[in-house]
Parts: C-alpha cells; sequence; structure tokens
C-alpha cells in the first residue's frame, strides 16, 4: 500500500498494512529535524503559519516516512492586515499576533488586544471583514497540491476551512467571549453568524479551486476543552455554539464532495472534549484530532469502545509529559499503548497530539515513526 | 434575611448586570456594607469549591467573578478600612514567555473574592519583576502561571531569583497552570501548586493563616 492508500483506507474503518502516521513540526524543531536526518541543504525557514508551523519539504516528508501533506491556505489580505518590525502580525480579522520569545530561543505568536474586545450588535456591521472572494488565500495552492499528488502518494490534508467559535473568542477576547455566551447570547449568536457565512464562502471559493486535491479537509481548531474539563458546559455548547459549527461543518462537507466525493473531514478540538464527541460524529465529523491523552476523560481504550466505530482518531501521542520530557523508552511505550487501543478495526492515524514545539528533539520523533513501522502493522498483535 | 441569599444567589448565577442594583438595595434597606460582602463571599466560596469539584465551567465561573466585581464596585467607597483589611497579599502574574492571561485572571478575581489582596503583575513576567513586586507589596504570597511546557522553565528561574534577593524565605510561592503537576512544584522547590482557580484560592488562605 502506498501512503494514501493506508490514509484512506483507515480512515475508512479498515484496517491497512500499517498505521499512517504525520506529524506537524514548528520551526525549532524543523531546524532540529534537518539536523537529525543530516537534510541541511534544506532551507533554514520553509512557509510558516501563525502557530509557527512550517511546510515540511516533500523531501523531508520521505525521508522521515510520514503518509501526510499538510497544507495551509495562503494569508488573505484587509485593512487590517499589517507586519511589524519585531515579528508581529495583525491578520486579516484584525486579530494582533505579538511575536513572543520563549525559553531556550524559542519563539510563539500569542494573540493579544483583540479588535472587538468593546463591540455591539452594531459594531459587527461597520467592521471591515475579511473578503472571502480575495485570490490571495489560495494563490499558488492549486500548482502546489497538483505537484504534490502527481510527484508523491502522499495524501493531502487540507487545512483550510476556518473556524467559528474559536474565531469569535480571538476577536472578542477571551474573558469577554466566555461571558458573551452565557450573559450576551443575542451578541454571541450575532458574531458566530457573521463569521460562518464568511468561513462558508471562504470555502467554496477555495474548494472550486483544488477540492479535487484534497484527501482530509481539516476544520479549523475548535478547541472545547481543557486540561481538567471541557471550556464550556454541554448545555451551553448546544444552545449557543453547536448550531454555528453545524452549519459550517456541514456546509464545508458538502461543498468539499462536489469536488471529490471520496474526502472526509476532520476537527481538531484540543483537551478533554468527551461530552461532545457524539454531538461531533452528529455534524458529520469524520476524524476527530488530536485526541489529547494527558486531558481528562479522555483514556483512549475507553474513547474507542464508546466512539470508535463513527469516528477516526487522529493524533494522540502525548505531547504534554512523554513527547518533551519522556525517554525513548517512554515514547515506545506510548506508541505501542495507543495502537493497541486506537488501531484495531483501522480508523486510527497515529501522530503527536499537537504541533511539535521547541521542547521536543527531533529524535524522539523520528522514533516515534520508528515505533510505527516495527508496532503498528496489521493485524496489530501487542499484548 | 431574604436580600442577603439574594445576593449570593445573584452571585453564584453570575448576574453581573443585576449585582449593583441589589447591592444598592440592600444598603439601602440599613444592612451593613460588611454584611453584603460577607453575602458575596459566601457564593464566591460556593463557585470556587465546585469548581474545584469539576462541577462548574469557566464561562459561568468568569460571570461569578464580575458579578462579584460589578457588587464590589457599589461596595467600595462604603467599606471602612477595617472592614476591608486583607487576609494576606498576593503577587500574581503570567511568567516571562507566557501571554496567556485567563487563568491567571480567574485566579486573581477568586483570591479576591475570598477575601485577599491581589497585584496583578501581568503576563509574560520576568523573575525579577516578581520579586521586585513581593518586596514593594509585602507580599505573603507569590503566584506564578505557565501554561506552557515551553514557559515551565520559568519557573526554576523564580525560585532562584528570590533566593538570589535572600527573600525566599519570606514569601510562600504557589504555581498552577496546564502542564504543572504536583511533582514538577515540588521538584522545583515551590510551596503550593493548585490544579484549578478553585483550588488555588482555598489553598492561598491556608498559606495565610
Amino acid at each position: 500500500m502506498n501512503s494514501r492508500e493506508r490514509v484512506m483506507t483507515a480512515v475508512n474503518h479498515k484496517e491497512p498494512d500499517r498505521v499512517p502516521v504525520d506529524m506537524v513540526l514548528t520551526i525549532d524543531v524543523y531546524r532540529d529535524m534537518k539536523k537529525v536526518l543530516d537534510m541541511m541543504h534544506l532551507p533554514e525557514t520553509p512557509r510558516m503559519g501563525r502557530w509557527t508551523e512550517v511546510q515540511m519539504p516533500i523531501e523531508m516528508i520521505k525521508k522521515l516516512g510520514i503518509d501526510m501533506y499538510y497544507i495551509s491556505p495562503r494569508s488573505g489580505n484587509s485593512i487590517h492586515s499589517k507586519s511589524f518590525d519585531d515579528g508581529s502580525f495583525t491578520d486579516e480579522w484584525g486579530c494582533y499576533w505579538k511575536k513572543t520569545a520563549i525559553d531556550g530561543g524559542h519563539f510563539y505568536f500569542e494573540l493579544v488586544n483583540p479588535p472587538l474586545a468593546h463591540a455591539t450588535i452594531e459594531d459587527l456591521e461597520t467592521y471591515v471583514w475579511p473578503d472571502p472572494e480575495d485570490p490571495k488565500r489560495y494563490a499558488g495552492l492549486m500548482e502546489e497540491m497538483k505537484e504534490v499528488r502527481e510527484t508523491t502518494d502522499l495524501a493531502i490534508l487540507a487545512k483550510f476551512a476556518g473556524a467559528v467559535f474559536e474565531l469569535a473568542t480571538y476577536m472578542r477576547g477571551h474573558e469577554q467571549w466566555y461571558r458573551d455566551i452565557i450573559n450576551n447570547q443575542e451578541f454571541a449568536h450575532a458574531l458566530m453568524d457573521k463569521i460562518c457565512q464568511i468561513q462558508k464562502r471562504t470555502n467554496e471559493v477555495i474548494m472550486a479551486e483544488v477540492g479535487e486535491y484534497v484527501d482530509i479537509l481539516r476544520l479549523s481548531g475548535e478547541d472545547l476543552g481543557m486540561q481538567d474539563r471541557p471550556l464550556l458546559s454541554p448545555k451551553t455548547f448546544r444552545k449557543v455554539v453547536k448550531p454555528h459549527l453545524k452549519e459550517l461543518w456541514e456546509h464545508a462537507k458538502k461543498t468539499l464532495h462536489l469536488y471529490n466525493p471520496e474526502a472526509k473531514i476532520m476537527l481538531h478540538t484540543c483537551g478533554s472534549v468527551r461530552p461532545f464527541i457524539s454531538d461531533i460524529i452528529e455534524c458529520g465529523v469524520d476524524i476527530l484530532d488530536p485526541v489529547q491523552p494527558a486531558a481528562k476523560d479522555m483514556n483512549r481504550y475507553e474513547l474507542k469502545e464508546a466512539f470508535g466505530k463513527d469516528i477516526v482518531f487522529h493524533g494522540n501521542i502525548d505531547i504534554q509529559n512523554i513527547l518533551p520530557f519522556g525517554t525513548i523508552d517512554d515514547v515506545t511505550r506510548e506508541v505501542q499503548d495507543a495502537i493497541k487501543a486506537l488501531a484495531p478495526g483501522g480508523g486510527f492515524l497515529l501522530a503527536p497530539a499537537h504541533n511539535v514545539q521547541g521542547d521536543v528533539s527531533a529524535e524522539k520523533l523520528v522514533h516515534m515513526v520508528k515505533c510505527v513501522c516495527e508496532y503498528g502493522n496489521y493485524p496489530i498483535n501487542l499484548e | 434575611m431574604e436580600m442577603l441569599k439574594k445576593i449570593s444567589e445573584t452571585l453564584y448565577d453570575g448576574d453581573e448586570f443585576a449585582m449593583p442594583g441589589l447591592v444598592q438595595e440592600a444598603i439601602d434597606a440599613g444592612i451593613t456594607p460588611q454584611e453584603v460582602l460577607d453575602a458575596m463571599m459566601a457564593g464566591m466560596a460556593i463557585v470556587g469549591d465546585e469548581f474545584s469539584r469539576d462541577e462548574l465551567y469557566i464561562p459561568e465561573v468568569l460571570c461569578s467573578c464580575h458579578a462579584m466585581m460589578e457588587g464590589s464596585k457599589v461596595l467600595k467607597p462604603l467599606l471602612t478600612d477595617q472592614d476591608a483589611k486583607s487576609l494576606g497579599t498576593v503577587v500574581l502574574g503570567s511568567v516571562q514567555g507566557d501571554m496567556h492571561d485567563i487563568g491567571k485572571n480567574l485566579v486573581g478575581m477568586l483570591l479576591e473574592g475570598r477575601g485577599l489582596k491581589v497585584i496583578d503583575i501581568g503576563v509574560d513576567v520576568p523573575a525579577e519583576i516578581f520579586v521586585e513586586a513581593a518586596i514593594a507589596n509585602k507580599a505573603d504570597i507569590v503566584a506564578c502561571s505557565a501554561l506552557l511546557t515551553t514557559t515551565m522553565p520559568e519557573v526554576p528561574k523564580i525560585i532562584k531569583a528570590f533566593e538570589d534577593a535572600g527573600i525566599r524565605d519570606q514569601v510562600k510561592i504557589m504555581i498552577g497552570g496546564a502542564p504543572i503537576t504536583q511533582e514538577f512544584s515540588d521538584r522545583t522547590g515551590c510551596d503550593a501548586y493548585a490544579k484549578d482557580a478553585g483550588g488555588a484560592a482555598t489553598l492561598a488562605i491556608e498559606l495565610c493563616q
């Protein structure tokens, strides 16, 4: 089986030859990976996204032996868009991302000064929103995806479908937004609806361009969990938030299927999200990412038992403890356990449970892939 | 007292818009500011405890905290210095490199709601600023928030900064944040760790007694 067949077999709840594996590296780990794989000729700074994640070159994907090519849309441009000398920037929605130094010479972009912190419902009508038709957003995508499809056998995961709930959080500021969904629901609905309509049209425009090349459409982050509990109560989620997500996700899937009826949709939602999984399935989501193992109520065996028939799991290798602080043997045990719990019957794509940050050595990631090749072959035989 | 009960319940329900009116009503009816404050703090204690028991979620707790703040605005000018005496002073901040503030703010609001004085020194705070703020405010507790595995290494630096300044034995250092564990707290020489904001408030009160 080639990589694409392996991935598509697994996402159709069937057993491929082995468990598919992939990962997204942030800039620091990418640089470490270049050294570990002896690929110093690769660019020092490939295209980088908002989370400092980089576009991994095909050559590195092949040498590392992973199965998926991730692609992100380009940034759109609006009157808000601006770059600053210190590396910080304001995105097309008006959100300011501050470049922030972290321990060990790394950096990250953190959201500060949300643009709609003091907005009223009326302000939502006069705010300058991004233009979904902006051709900058998909410039060069077609060429890149066509090349990947024609020159490799990788599955293509497209991170195109934008967020609603989480974007509202960015635009309003976390604290104000969480109060809005309880005490200011009229505003909350108005903001989510505004964003949802823009995201729907954006999806239509991008899918018309490149939908035929998309194997998995990753719905952008809608983080609904914290470490120790869901971010919001299931009751508030169902009453206030879910209607908007359902509208976006169903539309995204329908739009995607116009161009590739076999393609799947993946939702990224971090943290302790178990109470929402049945809702997520009901909204038509095929794949759940990242199945954060260290979060509460996210026991991998229980999740497989409860939801494994209805949803595919992607991720699940602990990135809060084992990858940054564990030993090589800890990584082996983590991979074995995740495979044992989630791989039987297919329906599992193994990956670190987040974009890999600078505190994880590339050596451990290479070892993770090696373990998948050693223990992830079907039929799974792990005691 | 029906009116105080209603204040307590409204605080629990997080109705930040109704709170100022209710507090004013109680004052107008001749209830003392201290009694009103006690009723609000009683409501806040339930919020903190239920949050610790995983029975409440962040949005509801935030609304209660803001209801507390709105009610306190009405009470503040009416409370005497004697009334306003706090249980202790906490210097609170997110460590250097960490721009996350919601957990920190929540801890701050719950601490205030439980009667502690909170000096919030913000996010992305270098170790030496924690020390300066602790000295300037005669802090009993320094509470540090680290939300990322990549900012956790700041914690031992903060401990060392307090040691270097010769005041490590004069303050208790508390830490919290998603990736933090009791084991990490012990290993780095912190005095206390709480897994959530409600726990932090209870722990801080214990440390001040």
